[in-house]
This record gives C-alpha cells, sequence and structure tokens, in this order.
C-alpha cells in the first residue's frame, strides 16, 4: 500500500502531539514527519518533505508560527491539504487553495463565475 | 497511575488517551459525558479523571461534585478550553485536583500529572495565580481555624500556595521532601480539606496567610 506522507506541524500543543501519537499507530497507512512550528527553519522542513497534508493546531498557527504560516504554506505548496486541528471543535478545518492567472478584471469573474 | 478520561470531543480524547499511554499511564476507560464518567468511575475506580467541562447531558462540574463526594480517594483534574474563572473557581471549590487547559504544551501536562500522583496541584503557574487573585479578592471575612497551623507549617502552605512542588519546597525550607509530605498530612487535615489546591484556596480565603505573588520562570 502507498503510504500517504503527512507532516504534524506541532508547537508541541496537547492536542497536536495527541493525535501525533494517535496517527503513528496507522503507519502501513501514514508516513508522519513531525516538524517544530516554532523552529525558524519550519518552512523549508516541510517544503523538503513535500507532503500531501500538513496537521496543525489552531493554537500553533498564526502568530505562534511565524515563520511557517498556512499563507506560505499555500504559497509554497498550492496543492497542499492543510488540516486545522482545535479543541474547541470537534470538526476539523481542512483548508485547500488554487492558484489561477488573473491578469485582468474578467480573469478574475471567470475565477468568480466560473463558465458552465 | 490508573487513569479515566472524559471529553466529548472524540478526537481530543483519543489522541489524550494514545499521548498517555505512550507515556505508560494505565488508561482505563474513556467516555463522552459526564454520566457516563461518574458511572465508569464507580466501575473502575481510577486514581484520576481527566474531566472536560462542557458536554452533552451531565456536564464535567456536575460529575466532579458526584465523584468527589461518592468516591474520594479518587482525584479529579479538569482537562478543558475553558479559561473562565467562575469554572475555575467552582471547580476547585468543588475538590477538583486541578485544572489544565487543553492548549497546554504535552510535555508539560504529563509532568503535571504524574505530579498528581505524589499530592500535587495540577494546575499552571498562570491558573495557580489567577485562583489565589480571584481568592485574595473574594468578599470572605478573616477566619479563625480550630486549630491553627504552626509557623513551620504557615510558611510551607504559604509555598504550596505558590504552586511549588515539595521537592522545592523541601529546598526552600531546607527540609526532606518526607518531612515536607508530614506538614502538608498535617495542614490537611487541620484544615479539613482533601489536596494541596483546596488547602491553598482555603487558607487565603480565611486570612490564614496573606496574598503572596506567585514566581515564574
Amino acid at each position: 500500500m502507498t503510504r500517504t506522507r503527512v507532516v504534524i506541524l506541532s508547537g508541541h500543543s496537547l492536542f497536536a502531539e495527541g493525535v501525533a501519537s494517535r496517527l503513528r499507530q496507522h503507519l502501513e497507512q501514514l508516513e508522519l514527519l513531525t516538524v517544530d512550528s516554532g523552529q525558524s527553519d519550519a518552512l523549508d522542513r516541510v517544503l523538503v518533505a513535500q507532503p500531501a497534508a500538513v496537521i496543525l493546531d489552531a493554537g500553533d498557527a498564526g502568530e505562534a508560527a511565524p515563520h511557517c504560516s498556512v499563507d506560505k504554506l499555500l504559497r509554497s505548496l498550492p496543492s497542499l491539504k492543510i488540516i486545522r486541528l482545535d479543541p474547541q471543535y470537534s470538526t476539523v478545518q481542512v483548508v485547500t487553495s488554487e492558484q489561477r492567472p488573473a491578469g485582468e478584471v474578467s480573469d478574475l469573474i471567470k475565477v468568480i463565475q466560473p463558465a458552465g | 497511575m490508573r487513569v479515566l478520561v472524559a471529553d466529548d470531543h472524540s478526537l481530543f480524547r483519543d489522541g489524550i488517551v494514545s499521548l498517555l499511554e505512550a507515556a505508560g499511564f494505565d488508561v482505563v476507560g474513556q467516555v463522552g459525558d459526564g454520566q457516563a464518567a461518574v458511572e465508569a468511575a464507580h466501575r473502575l475506580h481510577p486514581d484520576v479523571v481527566l474531566m472536560d467541562i462542557t458536554m452533552p447531558g451531565m456536564d464535567g462540574l456536575q460529575a466532579l461534585q458526584i465523584i468527589r463526594t461518592d468516591l474520594p480517594a479518587t482525584q479529579v483534574v479538569m482537562l478543558t478550553v475553558s479559561d473562565d474563572d467562575a469554572n475555575l473557581f467552582e471547580a476547585i471549590r468543588h475538590g477538583a485536583a486541578g485544572y489544565l487547559l487543553k492548549n497546554l504544551n504535552a510535555e508539560e501536562f504529563l509532568k503535571i500529572l504524574e505530579g498528581v500522583e505524589h499530592g500535587e496541584a495540577a494546575m499552571t503557574r498562570q491558573t495557580t495565580a489567577r485562583l489565589l487573585h480571584g481568592m485574595a479578592h473574594a468578599s470572605q471575612p478573616a477566619g479563625e481555624a480550630a486549630d491553627p497551623l504552626s509557623e513551620r507549617e504557615a510558611d510551607l502552605l504559604r509555598l504550596v500556595a505558590q504552586g511549588l512542588p515539595n521537592k522545592a519546597i523541601a529546598q526552600r525550607l531546607s527540609l526532606s521532601e518526607n518531612t515536607v509530605k508530614y506538614h502538608l498530612k498535617n495542614i490537611l487535615q487541620k484544615l479539613g480539606v482533601q489536596n494541596r489546591t483546596e488547602a491553598a484556596a482555603y487558607a487565603i480565603r480565611n486570612g490564614l496567610i496573606k496574598d503572596t505573588p506567585p514566581t515564574f520562570n
């Protein structure tokens, strides 16, 4: 079975570390790498790993991870799936992106209102 | 240490259980609401219940009261996203052995939980500071202890209220850890409380010691 590469981008929060621990029980399906979101080379390490998905705790993202924000991740890896955990909610937030050329307003409108 | 985990957030609960087991804790059960927590506690007699507050049906604070009444040997540590002072004070008033937030660092969480086995309060220094501040400002009359604390016991209680573990207290007072435990046992008996968190809260509330600013690292 092909294993899907996943990065746990963790600031060592309880939720992220707990999920990482739980996912390690599924290494036949997943190839896991943990990256410390607080490290200055966090983004580089994610880019080198080229994961299909990054899992992070909402509390470990944003200002807590200035070197590896969701925005920076998606700009560098547009096809990346980012999964945000939040202990306040029993749902996860899945963030994906799409990049399109938009040189003119008409391009933008096509993005807003795709034909068909 | 035998642990029961009560949380309706199943993904979070699953992760915590995995983390606890990997760290060597014996997780004897996991449930998703307060009523199930009470039933499981009666059946399994865990050393510690990790209890969420907001859960469907019976919430964690109600379950805490029942467990502390029925099973005094079982410690209950609240593990919640709520940093609401009202919940914190209510939990401590009803005998919680600690109050931890879910955004806590995993390593710190495990270390704090290990301390519960040795009678330490499961609380970060920040939460201890909030507790002390709240208790100090509560409008309570100056109390009178039936059996007053000795000077040594009062010194020790002051350090307990600052959130120091036994080892640090022993170093600070030039005592052995066993002597600290002995004094602490006497303090709990004199104050009629179950654990060190309750002792600190009781002492401040009743004016047995003055509010002492906590120390931060």
